[in-house]
């Protein structure tokens, strides 16, 4: 009672970089922020904590983002978790199908702050829908 | 019982002629009653034709609301895309002080939420 809940994000992402940007951007917005750079790694962060969105890089090293999106959907305990695409790839054919396989958004590269907010206030996550 | 004996035996025109009119009678009576039943088994069997096509019509229904429904979340799919490639085009390329009129302002809008 009386302490607020912190949401937890996960982000997976062979990205140094993107990982430090997306963490920094979430720990500020007051998410609790883990990352992974494999998507065993992410896999196994995702059963663990249950996190309340999952950033997920589309293109990993020698790894397919694409089909961990596909994985988590079809896993009743982690279906319901709303993720994000994190791409630089940002053509209508890409968007599309990770929306129809069950993404709830998409963030093309580089991610801003305003991009990241306006993305979680969207799906509830953030702001006066949260 | 013996005066109906009687009067069959009389062979009396009166006797004949409800004999007669007693045997039309029943023959109207059957012949009506076949007719009626062959009516009603008609209409039957254009009732179970007209559920037939009830059934048929309300199946194809059925599947062109499904079919309906599959382009309805198809075409959301694709305005949310598309939402998200003009957030990108106007988050990249309109200066940050037009930004607003496309809901790139405190992050208060989405296009593609909802």
């Amino acid at each position: 009672m009386g302490g607020e809940m912190v949401r937890q994000a996960l982000i997976v992402d062979d990205s140094d970089t993107d990982q430090l940007v997306v963490c920094t951007f979430l720990e500020a917005l007051g998410f609790g922020a883990l990352s992974a750079s494999t998507i065993a790694d992410g896999y196994e962060l995702a059963l663990a904590t249950e996190p309340d969105v999952i950033f997920l890089d589309l293109l990993l090293s020698h790894e397919d983002g694409f089909q961990f999106l596909l994985r988590l959907k079809k896993m009743e305990k982690l279906r319901e978790i709303p993720i994000i695409i994190l791409s630089s790839i940002g053509d209508m054919d890409t968007i599309f199908k990770s929306i129809e396989n069950g993404a709830s958004d998409y963030l093309i590269k580089p991610v801003y702050r305003e991009t990241l907010l306006k993305k979680l206030t969207g799906l509830g996550l953030y702001g006066s829908k949260a | 019982m013996q005066d109906f004996v009687d009067l069959l035996k009389s062979n009396s025109p009166v006797l004949l002629a409800i004999i007669g009119l007693a045997s039309t009678l029943g023959m109207y009576v059957l012949g009506e009653n076949k007719s009626i039943r062959k009516e009603l088994r008609k209409e039957v069997k254009d009732l179970k034709q007209d559920i037939l096509g009830l059934k048929g019509e309300l199946i194809g229904s059925k599947k062109k609301y499904e079919k309906l429904q599959e382009d309805h979340l198809k075409l959301k799919h694709q305005y949310m895309a598309l939402s998200i490639q003009l957030d990108d085009i106007v988050r990249k390329f309109v200066p940050p002080e037009h930004q607003g009129q496309y809901g790139w302002r405190n992050g208060e809008t989405s296009a593609h939420s909802g």
